[in-house]
């Protein structure tokens, strides 16, 4: 079954965590829209549209969180859903983000896999599936 | 009471009238029966008298006519015209008088009749015959017939008259018989009435006057001084109350009596006394006379007193008041030589130590004194003046170039009430010894001069403690401020006095209105200074930021008290912590970056790590994936530290938040054993867990279980292969209990005190090379203390460690 490919907006500052995040999607069969800061991840996401958003949170002239708010202050995206990563996670870090309007937390470093879980279960509508950490959990 | 006897002096008065009247009512009524009974015999008379006079005008009539018959002589008729013509008025009369009795009554109309039957029947007719007829009327008068008809009517007559005399008799004894009466009843009355008259008078003078005759008597005699009299007092109502009175009123005098004679007994005893008092005040007098020209004569003496008393607090310092004190008794005593030792307690020496000299180098004596050796030492020990004459003295003094010894010394002792503060020593060089006289000035003086000199000590103490004082508080940085109890400011430093000119911390309750506005919570300042103000006990740390300037403060108050525990004041202390709490933050902000841009990398490397191993495993040869297999183990390792790290950190902030949940302790404890499973397989150790049932608890699942796996690591980590360990779960004593034990290496003794310092490592976990942070244990504590739990140890060199951590059940005070 071929059906069109779904497309996903990464938006990260560092580069190699950037390139590590596309591959990662990109094996998992997806087209991958890419950002390296948070004002040119709000015009892709305001102009293209794609299927999911993938931001970090913190990124030059604009944060992830700003991102997300304008996101869902935007008629053309306002349901689009989006993943956080973030490497200072704590609860508190979690709380903002979910209150600027992202669907899920990710901590970094995270596992490429669970990563390619959490998209997929996104995109077919279900945020809480496709991962068994819950947000905001640090590594071991 | 007090109407009984009216009552009954009212109702015998009342009974004698009632008995007098009714004799003289019988006697009144007595005498009038008698006036009856004689009027009644008065009226017969009368009738009589009436019916003679009838009787001979009826006698008259017939005369008349028989002497007109037979003379025919009219003249004869002119006694029986008159008789006739007033015969029916006297008849009537006489019937009248009668009329009281029916059967004189009946008498006098039978005799009315007659008379009018003779007068209609016989005389008329035969009148009127003598003028037609004489010779048959003169006929007529022979027959006698009128003479019969006159007697008949006389007949009535002698029955009416008969009858009235007896009627008559009869009344006159009878108003004889009722006067007799009257008077037999007058008799009788009268010895009745003196009889009832003397019975009364009796009456009243054996109730009433005789008592009240007691009772005058009585009165009499108390008058005359006896108040031993008693009057009866079985009289009736108020004269036996007057008895009583009387009584009651004799005793109560009486007793005023006896207390008036105590009274006046006690007067003359007084006086007696005066008198004594008198005299002996007139003794005492002399002796007082005598005492004054003794006063006089030591005069003299207290005005060296007191000159000496003005001179030695004229100085201030004790140095100089030493000198004076020396100098003026010297001067007093005719001394040449002197030395003054005073305990100043200086140095810590409680001897006397040499302050002053006279007349002698310092270097040639002593000093200090030793109590009890030396004369000088003597007087100190034993309190009291000594005096000796010296042959020989080693001590020698230059008068006029040439050394001579002192003969005579007084050393006295320099007390303030029961303490000994010092000896002065007084020699004189000339042959004469010191005098009683003097002795006993020296010694009264010394002890004035003692109080001079340890007020000086206690003064010169005192600034030095002021000043050791003030040099201390002013030695810190902090402000230190001490107010009274209505928060005027008793005290400040200096560093109280800067913050107050730079910065306008509040000196006095003026200022804090307006120091509060220049803060960024003036609410809370006004708050905590109210609360202050409420409680004088209050005691605690305040912390506020100027936002002005940016700064930040701690302040620290509390109630300062004397050694009698009552509140003197408050001390306050104020302290600049702008740059710790500047530090703070900058090190929350340094952790959150370090931790930040540590995990960044870390996200690279494990991220690739985890691509190439999972997904291109296939292509690695054995010692490629070996060596990957080091590098990600390492990285798992650098990203746990960088999480403990910013966890602690956080504790430290004060922002360890817990996500509180029920959780049952056996659950959990059961999957991190779980959890740990493979390790222990791979370290060849023994891994079991024995549990209890308790209540669920409320607590962070994800703190808790790190906190256990933290611990079963450990037991883990420090148990050789072939030992065992162990996790228990258990509730006591109202707690939950979690033990993690094992038959490890152990832990020294000298390593658990700080074993729960953070970085700290055991010297077993050093010297075999065991890896680890030193952060496990110090996470584990600041979990279960965020609990509101605690973490123990104990441990066996050799034979095994157990972790003990205590959990507070829910209902139970939480600190989290």
């Amino acid at each position: 079954v071929s059906e069109p490919a779904r497309r996903v907006l990464v938006a990260e500052d560092d580069q190699d965590v950037r390139d590590l995040v596309v591959v990662t999607l990109t094996r998992a069969g997806l087209q991958v829209l890419v950002a390296a800061d948070g004002v040119e991840a709000l015009g892709i996401a305001l102009e293209q549209a794609p299927d999911l958003a993938v931001l970090d949170v913190s990124m030059p002239r604009m944060d992830g969180l700003e991102v997300t708010r304008r996101i869902r202050g935007d008629e053309r995206a306002r349901g689009m859903p989006v993943l956080f990563l973030t490497a200072s996670v704590s609860e508190e870090d979690a709380r903002r983000g979910i209150a600027a309007g992202a669907t899920v937390v990710m901590a970094k470093p995270f596992v490429p896999a669970e990563l390619v879980g959490r998209v997929r279960a996104l995109l077919a509508g279900n945020p809480e599936g496709g991962g068994d950490d819950a947000p905001g959990a640090a590594g071991p | 009471v007090s109407s009984g006897l009216t009552r009954r002096a009212l109702i015998g008065s009342a009974v004698l009238a009632v008995l007098i009247g009714t004799m003289i009512g019988v006697l009144l009524a007595s005498i009038s029966a008698q006036q009856a009974a004689a009027e009644r015999a008065r009226r017969s008379q009368e009738v009589i008298a009436a019916a003679n006079d009838l009787e001979k005008l009826v006698v008259d009539m017939e005369t008349g006519v028989r002497g007109f018959v037979i003379t025919g002589a009219e003249s004869f008729l002119q006694p029986y015209r008159s008789a006739a013509r007033d015969f029916p008025l006297q008849a009537d009369r006489l019937e009248q008088m009668v009329s009281a009795d029916a059967d004189q009554e009946a008498r006098a109309r039978t005799i009315a009749r007659r008379v009018e039957s003779y007068l209609d029947d016989y005389a008329a007719p035969l009148v009127l015959r003598v003028r037609s007829d004489p010779a048959a009327a003169r006929g007529v008068v022979s027959t006698n017939e009128g003479r019969r008809r006159i007697n008949a009517i006389r007949s009535g007559f002698d029955r009416l008259t008969d009858a009235e005399t007896a009627q008559a008799r009869a009344r006159a004894d009878d108003a004889s018989s009722a006067a007799t009466r009257s008077k037999i009843l007058g008799w009788s009355f009268l010895a009745a009435t003196i009889l009832l008259i003397a019975l009364f008078a009796l009456y009243l003078i054996r109730r009433i006057a005789a008592p009240l005759t007691h009772v005058a008597g009585a009165a009499e005699a108390v008058a005359a001084g006896d108040l031993m009299v008693r009057v009866p007092t079985d009289g009736p109502g108020e004269v036996g109350e007057l008895g009583r009175t009387f009584n009651a009123m004799t005793a109560s005098l009486a007793e005023a009596r006896d207390e008036l004679e105590g009274q006046n007994a006690e007067l003359e005893h007084q006086q007696a006394e005066v008198e004594q008092q008198n005299v002996e005040m007139e003794h005492q007098q002399v002796e007082l006379e005598r005492a004054l020209e003794e006063l006089a004569s030591q005069k003299d003496q207290v005005d060296a007193y007191a000159r000496f008393g003005d001179r030695i607090v004229a100085d201030l310092t004790f140095e100089e008041r030493a000198a004076t004190v020396l100098g003026e008794l010297a001067d007093l005593a005719d001394a040449e030589v002197g030395a003054l030792y005073v305990v100043t307690g200086e140095g810590g020496y409680e001897d006397p130590a040499l302050v002053s000299v006279r007349g002698v180098e310092p270097e040639a004596i002593p000093s200090r004194v030793i109590p009890g050796r030396g004369l000088d030492g003597r007087a100190f020990a034993e309190g009291r003046v000594i005096v000796t004459d010296r042959d020989r003295s080693d001590l020698r003094i230059v008068a006029f170039g040439v050394p001579v010894a002192p003969r005579h010394e007084l050393h006295a002792p320099l007390t303030v009430g029961p303490r000994v503060v010092g000896v002065i020593t007084l020699a004189r060089v000339g042959d004469r010894p010191f005098s009683g006289m003097e002795r006993e000035l020296i010694g009264h003086l010394a002890g004035q001069a003692a109080v001079a000199l340890v007020n000086a000590i206690a003064l010169r103490l005192a600034r030095r403690q002021a000043g050791i004082t003030a040099a201390m508080i002013d030695s810190t940085p902090d402000g230190v401020r001490l107010t009274s109890p209505d928060g005027r400011t008793l005290i400040a430093n200096r560093a109280m006095q800067r913050l107050a000119d730079e910065v306008g911390v509040p000196m006095g309750a003026e200022d804090v209105a307006a120091f509060a506005e220049r803060l960024e919570d003036p609410a809370a300042y006004r708050a905590e200074a109210d609360a202050i103000i409420a409680d004088p006990e209050r005691e605690g740390i305040f912390e506020y930021t100027v936002a002005d300037l940016r700064r930040t403060f701690q302040r620290y108050t509390a109630p300062v008290r004397d050694a009698d525990g009552e509140q003197i004041g408050r001390v306050w202390l104020v302290r600049d912590v702008s740059a710790e709490r500047d530090a703070e933050r900058m090190k929350d902000e340094f952790v959150a970056l370090v931790s930040h841009e540590l995990r960044t990398p870390l996200t690279s490397i494990m991220g690739y790590l985890d691509l190439v191993l999972s997904e291109e495993g296939a292509t690695l040869t054995e010692e490629q994936r070996r060596f990957l297999g080091v590098v990600s183990r390492n990285s798992q390792r650098l990203l746990r530290l960088v999480g403990d790290l910013l966890f602690l950190a956080r504790v430290d902030a004060g922002r360890l938040s817990l996500e509180a949940e029920e959780v049952d302790l056996g659950a959990l404890a059961a999957d991190c054993v779980e959890a740990a499973r493979p390790m222990a397989e791979e370290r060849e150790v023994e891994l079991t867990m024995t549990r209890e049932a308790v209540p669920p608890l409320n607590v962070d699942r994800a703190r808790l279980a790190q906190l256990l796996d933290n611990l079963v690591s450990n037991a883990l980590k420090f148990t050789p292969a072939g030992g065992s360990a162990n996790v228990d779960v258990r509730g006591q004593n109202g707690r939950a209990l979690i033990s993690v034990s094992d038959t490890g290496m152990g832990i020294a003794e000298a390593d658990i005190e700080r074993l729960f310092d953070r970085f700290y490592r055991t010297s077993n976990a050093a010297r075999r090379a065991i890896p680890g942070t030193g952060l496990g244990l110090a996470i584990a504590r600041a979990i279960a203390e965020a609990h509101g739990g605690d973490i123990t140890v104990r441990s066996v060199e050799g034979e095994g460690t157990t972790f003990e951590v205590a959990l507070p059940f829910p209902r139970r005070q939480r600190t989290s």
